[in-house]
């Protein structure tokens, strides 16, 4: 890495380049051409565009008593470890002021929580690493590991590479950039060709999890950049404060997108916990079909079988054979939330059977519903409790309870997942708790 | 719409008052739980000390320091409901590695001290009842310890609360001692100052012990684990300032009593058994009795509370998984931390020969000597408007907190002064 490029500094003697820490750089004085110092290196400024894959630093933030000022990577001409110099004058750096919006690594990203995203946790960022790739100086990893916070603390010294200090009495944990999420708001402005939005990747349950480790303000600029799908799922897996405070933090016209999209049992779960204006408007703002499910399934209980339900099931008419209602669902079996029991039900809607997929299966095409169904089958009156609910289905080991109103007409199911989040809800054991 | 409009009116039948009044009951507590566990041994010690030594000639202290401790407790309250974080965490975030770091060494080498000194609390009342401390003072750390890793803290925390109630018998004590009135009042009001080393040590120990620096990371840290937003804080900063009294008041009769009790007779408190003797106007021969059973409390509650609130900054200062439901796998260094401390604690009291009393007061001592740093980082991040927007201290609250920065840093000073060059003093 010794090649001198015309517009690259020089950097690292050696035949291994092992990359740069920022903190060996943070405080350290830089000389200009005449060997006059300049000031000291207080932050590197990250360029926003880029087409590499890492973020690439575009200057050095340096200040020399009250002056603040930039020095373009271009224009440095050394860059090693207590040795950086620039190619300029002292003359010529001291009007280029930064930027109110540009991006800095200790400012921004020193010291602060950032996701590791394989290994699903929020961790603490104690040092930053820095590689130079064909020219550029680049941010390639975070380092969390209790090296880092060595270096930080007592300084580069007592932690020479390969020195006294062994990788196995003191293991550098490094994230690298693409698999780390940070947090700071200003962060995502950071483009390169590796998608910035990593968080994504997580299974929504994970997600949820992050989520309710790090503080408000992060929490809801995190959950703003998840798109409409993963945002709905994490919203779920959250505690209903949560679910309460970002739904309160987002804008109203996101906020009733993520509702929308959610099943409407959840929707309804997460609405009843908002003050009713708040409720009321949201509702307002959702589509036309996924509001009136919701506003039908608000009006019950949240502890009875109706605040539990959720409407999205699916109904044949008795008379409906078997392979006629096999290819009714081949289309909408992608879709479908609840795909395990089929309810039979006549034309006023009154429940008369169950079907379930093992049974449609099993039985021959031409066979009416009404041979093949169970029957007759028990609903549930929307108030019962939820515990007689979760009661009913571990007796009869059930996947599902259908729900009926007092004419008998199935208004909504239960199935075993509503009763086991009630029961367990998730996110929980993960909060920021001291006990 | 008439669904929407059928959904509105479910989600007023909804909340309601009961959601509101769930909702004040669960902001309630932060405050009057760290107002308690002040009133820990190291306070009940450092009080009963200042009565009996000093008559009520310290009393005048309690009402500026009063005042510190709401401003103070305040601020770490809205720190935790704005920011939505630690004191460590903000701390590290804004001021780096290097000042959290040694920052929070010097907490844990205070907060080692305050958990030996609730030891020692706790062996000094079970030697009232003729239980060796050998013998006390395993069985107490092997109780904590194992209350918090493994059982149900919350619930013996009201246990723990209920029982401080027992502080309620200084004040009638104090009353049944007859102090003349007209003379604490006064006291109460007039500023009385000395120049020698054990007053110096007495006042820098009464600040320290009533605004100890745990505490602040502790309050905040339960806020911030409450999830207080800015909303709720207003009701959350009455049970803050409502705490803080309640601390002081009780602090105020201890005074009184031992002033009333003790100090005419001469008595210097070597021991429990001549602090008891302040509860002994109400209680008569119980007195000792009475004594222990608070003391033992108050050294158990704090014990549960302090060692855990030290090792949870910590880790959170220095990005350390934390919280006492993790796996040894997943927060080796909290865990440790937290153990580290209950032994080492509960290890220096069985030193042979260590003196109870002595130890307790001088770990109030060392609060009061760490207290500016950590005010210092608060004041400056309280008034941070990028980190606190509109929260930002007023004037009133600026002049107080730095004040109090300013007058423990100068305390401190004399201190070493009159501890280098001692004949200054003696005059």
């Amino acid at each position: 890495m010794t090649t001198r490029r015309s517009a690259a500094p020089a950097t690292a003697p050696g035949p291994v380049h092992e990359g740069f820490f920022v903190s060996e750089f943070l405080g350290s004085g830089v000389l200009d051409v005449s060997r006059r110092g300049v000031g000291r290196i207080t932050d590197f400024v990250v360029g926003t565009g880029g087409k590499s894959p890492f973020p690439r630093v575009s200057g050095l933030l340096l200040r020399d008593g009250f002056e603040t000022f930039v020095l373009p990577w271009e224009d440095v001409a050394i860059f090693q470890r207590r040795n950086v110099r620039t190619r300029l004058s002292r003359e010529d750096l001291l009007h280029r002021a930064p930027h109110q919006d540009e991006v800095f690594l200790a400012q921004h990203l020193l010291d602060k929580q950032i996701v590791d995203i394989n290994g699903v946790k929020v961790v603490r960022v104690n040092d930053l690493k820095l590689d130079v790739l064909s020219g550029d100086l680049v941010l390639t990893a975070a380092d969390v590991g209790v090296r880092g916070i060595v270096r930080r603390v007592f300084g580069a010294g007592v932690t020479p590479r390969g020195g006294r200090f062994s990788d196995a009495s003191m293991p550098a944990r490094l994230i690298p950039w693409d698999s780390m999420q940070p947090l700071h708001p200003k962060l995502s402005r950071l483009q390169t060709t590796l998608p910035h939005e990593k968080l994504g990747r997580l299974h929504p349950a994970d997600i949820a999890d992050v989520i309710s480790q790090i503080s408000t303000r992060e929490r809801t600029a995190v959950f703003q950049k998840l798109d409409v799908e993963t945002a709905a799922e994490t919203l779920h897996e959250l505690t209903p404060e949560l679910q309460r405070e970002l739904i309160e933090d987002l804008p109203a016209p996101q906020a009733s997108e993520i509702l929308e999209q959610m099943p409407a049992d959840e929707a309804a779960d997460v609405l009843g916990d908002l003050p009713g204006e708040q409720a009321r408007d949201l509702v307002q703002l959702m589509e036309k079909e996924a509001a009136q499910d919701v506003s039908e399934l608000l009006v019950h209980d949240e502890d009875t079988a109706g605040g539990l339900m959720g409407t999205d099931f699916i109904t044949f008419p008795p008379d409906l054979t078997v392979g006629e209602s096999i290819a009714r669902l081949r289309p909408i079996a992608r879709e479908a939330e609840v795909f395990f029991y089929f309810y039979v039900v006549d034309e006023a809607g009154r429940l008369l059977g169950v079907v379930s997929m093992r049974d449609l299966l099993a039985a021959d095409d031409a066979q009416p519903l009404a041979d093949v169904m169970a029957s007759p089958v028990r609903g549930v009156p929307a108030d019962v409790p939820a515990g007689e609910v979760a009661d009913i289905i571990s007796k009869y080991d059930l996947l599902a309870v259908p729900v009926t109103d007092h004419e008998g007409a199935l208004i909504g199911i239960v199935t075993i997942d509503d009763v086991v989040d009630r029961l367990r809800p998730h996110a929980r054991g993960r909060r920021r708790r001291l006990r | 719409m008439t669904a929407a409009a059928a959904r509105g009116a479910a989600a007023e039948a909804r909340p309601g008052w009961r959601r509101r009044l769930t909702t004040v009951l669960a902001i309630l507590g932060p405050g009057i739980i760290t107002a308690n566990v002040d009133n820990d041994a190291g306070g009940i010690a450092t009080y009963s000390i200042a009565g009996a030594h000093f008559g009520y000639s310290l009393l005048w202290v309690l009402l500026p320091v009063t005042l510190a401790l709401v401003v103070v407790q305040e601020m770490s309250a809205r720190l935790g409901a704005v920011t939505g974080k630690g004191l460590g965490e903000l701390i590290r975030e804004n001021y780096g590695l290097r000042a959290t770091f040694y920052l929070l060494m010097a907490l844990l080498v205070t907060d080692i001290g305050n958990t030996v000194a609730e030891f020692a609390g706790w062996a000094a009342a079970l030697e009232i009842f003729h239980v060796p401390r050998v013998i006390s003072v395993p069985i107490g750390a092997a109780v904590v310890w194992w209350l918090v890793v493994k059982g149900s803290y919350k619930t013996v925390e009201k246990v723990f609360l209920f029982a401080c109630t027992i502080y309620f018998t200084y004040i009638v004590s104090a009353f049944f001692a007859k102090p003349q009135w007209k003379h604490v009042v006064q006291q109460t009001f007039e500023p009385h100052i000395e120049s020698s080393a054990a007053w110096l040590l007495m006042i820098i120990g009464i600040v320290g012990t009533t605004i100890a620096p745990w505490m602040q990371f502790y309050l905040q840290s339960t806020i911030v684990e409450k999830r207080i937003g800015p909303e709720e804080y207003r009701i959350s900063r009455w049970d803050v300032i409502l705490g803080c009294f309640f601390a002081v008041v009780v602090a105020f009769f201890i005074v009184v009593a031992c002033g009333a009790t003790l100090f005419p007779k001469g008595i210097r408190i070597q021991g429990a058994e001549e602090a008891a003797l302040a509860l002994e106007p109400l209680a008569g021969r119980w007195a000792k009795t009475l004594f222990a059973v608070g003391l033992a409390n108050a050294s158990l509650f704090a014990a549960s509370i302090l060692p855990l609130a030290t090792a949870y900054s910590i880790c959170e200062g220095m990005g350390f998984e934390a919280g006492v439901d993790k796996s040894w796998r997943e927060a080796p260094q909290f865990l440790s931390l937290y153990t580290f401390m209950i032994v080492l604690g509960a290890g220096i009291i069985l030193i042979p020969g260590v003196p109870l009393i002595p130890v307790l007061f001088l770990s109030q001592v060392m609060n009061g000597l760490l207290l500016p740093f950590v005010l210092i980082f608060m004041c400056l991040l309280v008034n941070r408007a990028e980190l606190m927007g509109d929260f930002v201290n007023g004037r009133i609250w600026n002049v107080i907190a730095w004040g109090t920065c300013v007058v423990m840093i100068g305390l401190t000073l004399v201190l070493v002064a009159a501890t280098v060059w001692p004949n200054w003093f003696q005059g």
